[in-house]
C-alpha cells in the first residue's frame, strides 16, 4: 500500500482557454489532514472534482492509495474509497433524511444497491447502521423530514454522513462551514475534528481559523497552481503566501 | 384526550375507505351497467400504463413522450401473435414483458445523455418510427386497417363473459401495479428517484447513474407492453393509433391530472380523464382539444395534480391542528410555512 492516499501528477485541465488547475503535484500522505486555500477562481473545487471524478484532465494522472484512477467514473473511485461533500450543498431534497442516509449506506452494498424487488427498508444490516449514524450525528430528531426542513448546519452534517456513510479511506470537504451560522460551525468543526484519525482528509476551507485548526499542511493554491505547501505556521509567515492571499484578507480586515 | 390521535383516525378513516372503494370496484358488475363495466375496465388499463410511465417519469424524472411505442407493442404482439399466427397466451405475456423491456432499455441507453425537452424529442422519435412501421409492415400490421378480432377469451381462465373478463383485468393490473409498488420501494427505485434528485450525489455514492436510468425504462417498458395487451383485448383490435404520440401524450397527462409524484397518481388522473372523455363524447368528438384545456388548467390551478391538491389540504389542516395544540399564538405563523395563510 502506497503511503499517499492522494497523489497527483503534472494535473491540468483547461476549460476552452481557462487553465483551471494547471501541472499540479499534491501528495497527501494516508492519514494526514490537509486543508486547501486559496482565492475565488484559484481552482480549489476543480481539483476534488478531478480526484472524485467530476472532471476529467487535460493532462496528467490522479493515484489513489497507489492505484492510478484516472480514467475511473466517480462510482468506481467511490468503491475505492473517496468520499466527497459539495460546494453547494447537493442532497437528495424529495426523500427523507432516514431515505438519503439509507441510499449512501446501501451505496457501499453491491448486494443490496442492485436489488429491485425487496424494500428498501427492509435490511436489517442497513437499518443498523443507518440508526447509528441518525444517532451519532444527532440527525434521529429529524429522520422523517426532508434536507429542506432541516437547518443549514445540520444539511452540511448530513452532507458529511451521506459521504462517510460507506466507511470510506479519503474525505474531501469542499467549504463544509461556509454560509453556517457560528455556532453550528463551531459544531461542524468539532464534529470533523472528531473523525477517525485513519481517515484522510482534504479540506477547502475559507475561514482561515478552521483552515489552521483542524490542518496538519496547508496547500495555497493560486490562478490553477500550487503555490506552496507547508505546516500552518510556516504557511502563516511566507511572503507569498501573504502577498497572495493572506496579504489582501489582513488589509480587507484592517 | 382519547387514545386515538387524529393523525391515526385519519388513517384508518383513509384506510376504510379504500377498501370500500377496492369492494365497489370489483362488485361493480353487480350494480353498474355493462356499458359502465367498460369504463371502469378501460380505466384499470390506462391505470396500469400510467404506473409503468411514471416509473420514468414522475419517480425518474425523464419526461417521455414516446411510451405508446411500448403500450402499441403489447398490442401487436397479441394482435400478430394470437389472430395472424397461432402463439399461446402466455408466451404472448412473455413476450410482451421480455420484448417490452428490451425496447425499454434500448431507449434508455438512446437517452442516457440527454435531459428535459431531449429526452421528449428522442422518446417521440422511436415511438413515430415504431408507428411508422406498423403502417409499412402491412404484411404483418394490416397497416392502416389495424388486427381485428382479438379474442377477450384467451386472456379469462374459464368462461369469458363480459364479467369474468372485467375481473380478469382487475387482477392482471393489480398483480402488475402491485410489482411496480414493490420495485418502486426497492433500492434501485429508491435510486431511481434519488438520480431526478442530483445525479452528482447518486454517483458519489457509487451508484452508476446510468444503470439506474436505462432500469428505469426497462421495467416501465415491460410493465407498459402489459397494459398494451390488455388493451388491445379490451378493443378486441390493435391498430397504429395505439401507437400515435397522443397515447403517449395521453399517459402523460393521467400522470400529471392525477399527481406525478404520487404512487397514486396516474391511477386517479386515469379514472379522471377517462370519466371526462365518456361524459364530453355525448356533446363533442374534439378530444384532444379537451385534453389541451385540461393540461392547461392543470398547470394554472394545480400543477402538483389532483393528488397535490389533497397532500396540501392535509398539511395545512395538520399545520392548523399542531399550531392550535403546541402554541395557539403561532397558527398563524405556520399556515404562511404552508402557503394557506389566506384560507382559513
Ligand atoms: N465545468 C467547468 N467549465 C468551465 N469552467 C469551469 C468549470 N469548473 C470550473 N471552472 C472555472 O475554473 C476556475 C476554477 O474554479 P473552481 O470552482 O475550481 O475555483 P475555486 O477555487 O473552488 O473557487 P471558490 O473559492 O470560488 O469556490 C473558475 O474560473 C471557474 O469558472
Ligand atoms: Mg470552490
Amino acid at each position: 500500500m502506497s503511503e499517499f492516499a492522494v497523489e497527483t501528477e503534472a494535473l491540468t485541465v483547461r476549460f476552452g482557454g481557462l487553465t483551471a488547475v494547471n501541472a499540479v503535484d499534491l501528495q497527501v500522505p494516508t492519514g494526514h489532514r490537509r486543508a486547501i486555500i486559496g482565492p475565488n477562481g484559484a481552482g480549489k473545487t476543480t481539483m476534488f472534482n478531478l480526484i472524485a471524478g467530476q472532471v476529467r484532465p487535460t493532462s496528467g494522472t490522479v493515484k489513489l492509495h497507489g492505484q492510478d484512477v484516472t480514467s475511473m467514473p466517480v462510482q468506481a473511485r467511490t468503491r475505492a474509497g473517496v468520499a466527497r461533500t459539495f460546494q453547494i450543498t447537493n442532497l437528495f431534497d424529495e426523500l427523507t433524511v432516514t431515505d438519503n442516509v439509507r441510499l449512501a449506506v446501501a451505496g457501499a452494498d453491491p448486494k443490496v444497491r442492485r436489488t429491485f424487488w425487496r424494500p428498501l427498508h427492509r435490511f436489517p444490516h442497513i437499518e443498523a447502521r443507518v440508526d447509528d449514524l441518525l444517532e451519532q450525528w444527532d440527525l434521529a430528531d429529524v429522520r422523517d423530514e426532508r434536507p429542506i426542513e432541516l437547518s443549514y448546519g445540520q444539511q452540511r452534517i448530513l452532507e458529511i454522513v451521506l459521504a462517510t456513510a460507506g466507511e470510506q479511506r479519503l474525505l474531501l470537504l469542499d467549504e463544509p462551514t461556509a454560509g453556517v451560522s457560528k455556532r453550528e460551525a463551531e459544531n461542524l468543526v468539532d464534529t470533523i475534528d472528531s473523525l477517525p484519525r485513519e481517515l484522510t482528509i482534504i479540506l477547502v476551507e475559507h475561514d482561515m481559523d478552521v483552515a489552521f485548526r483542524i490542518a496538519d499542511e496547508i496547500t495555497v493554491m493560486v490562478n490553477g497552481e500550487e503555490l506552496v505547501t507547508g505546516p500552518p505556521d510556516t504557511i502563516r509567515g511566507d511572503d507569498r503566501v501573504i502577498e497572495a492571499y493572506l496579504g489582501r484578507d489582513e488589509h480587507d480586515a484592517a | 384526550m382519547s387514545a386515538v390521535t387524529p393523525e391515526a383516525r385519519n388513517r384508518l378513516l383513509l384506510r376504510v375507505a379504500l377498501l370500500v372503494l377496492a369492494i365497489a370496484v370489483v362488485a361493480a358488475p353487480y350494480f353498474a351497467s355493462s356499458f359502465q363495466i367498460g369504463v371502469l375496465s378501460r380505466i384499470a388499463v390506462f391505470a396500469l400504463f400510467g404506473l409503468a410511465f411514471n416509473i420514468v417519469f414522475g419517480a425518474g424524472g425523464m419526461p417521455s413522450l414516446g411510451h405508446a411505442a411500448f403500450f402499441g407493442l403489447g398490442g401487436y404482439i397479441i394482435g400478430i401473435g394470437t389472430v395472424r399466427l397461432d402463439v399461446g397466451i402466455i408466451t404472448v405475456f412473455v413476450l410482451a414483458l421480455v420484448l417490452g423491456a428490451v425496447l425499454g432499455a434500448i431507449v434508455g441507453v438512446l437517452t442516457l445523455r440527454s435531459h428535459g425537452v431531449y429526452v421528449l424529442l428522442l422518446t417521440l422519435a422511436v415511438a413515430q418510427a415504431l408507428w411508422g412501421l406498423a403502417f409499412q409492415q402491412v404484411r404483418w400490421t394490416r397497416g392502416d386497417n389495424g388486427i381485428a378480432g382479438i379474442e377477450r377469451g384467451l386472456i379469462v381462465p374459464g368462461e369469458a363473459t363480459l364479467v369474468t373478463f372485467y375481473w380478469t383485468i382487475l387482477a392482471l393490473v393489480s398483480i402488475f401495479g402491485a410489482l411496480v409498488w414493490w420495485f418502486q420501494r426497492s433500492p434501485a427505485g429508491v435510486a431511481i428517484v434519488a438520480h431526478r434528485e442530483s445525479a452528482s450525489r447518486l454517483a458519489a455514492l457509487g451508484y452508476r447513474v446510468s444503470a439506474y436510468r436505462i432500469g428505469a425504462f426497462t421495467v416501465s417498458g415491460a410493465v407498459a407492453a402489459i397494459a398494451g395487451v390488455l388493451y388491445a383485448t379490451l378493443n378486441r383490435f390493435v391498430g397504429p393509433e395505439n401507437l400515435a404520440w397522443t397515447m403517449s401524450a395521453e399517459v402523460m397527462l393521467f400522470a400529471i391530472v392525477g399527481g406525478a409524484a404520487f404512487f397514486a397518481g396516474p391511477i386517479v388522473g386515469a379514472a379522471a380523464l377517462v370519466t371526462l372523455e365518456v361524459w364530453v363524447s355525448g356533446f363533442t368528438d374534439r378530444w384532444l382539444a379537451v385534453l389541451g384545456l385540461t393540461y392547461i388548467l392543470t398547470m394554472l390551478f394545480m400543477p402538483q395534480g389532483i393528488l397535490g391538491l389533497v397532500d396540501d389540504r392535509r398539511r395545512a389542516w395538520r399545520a392548523r391542528r399542531e399550531g392550535h395544540e403546541i402554541a395557539p399564538t403561532s397558527a398563524n405563523a405556520s399556515d404562511a410555512l404552508t402557503g394557506t395563510g389566506g384560507m382559513s
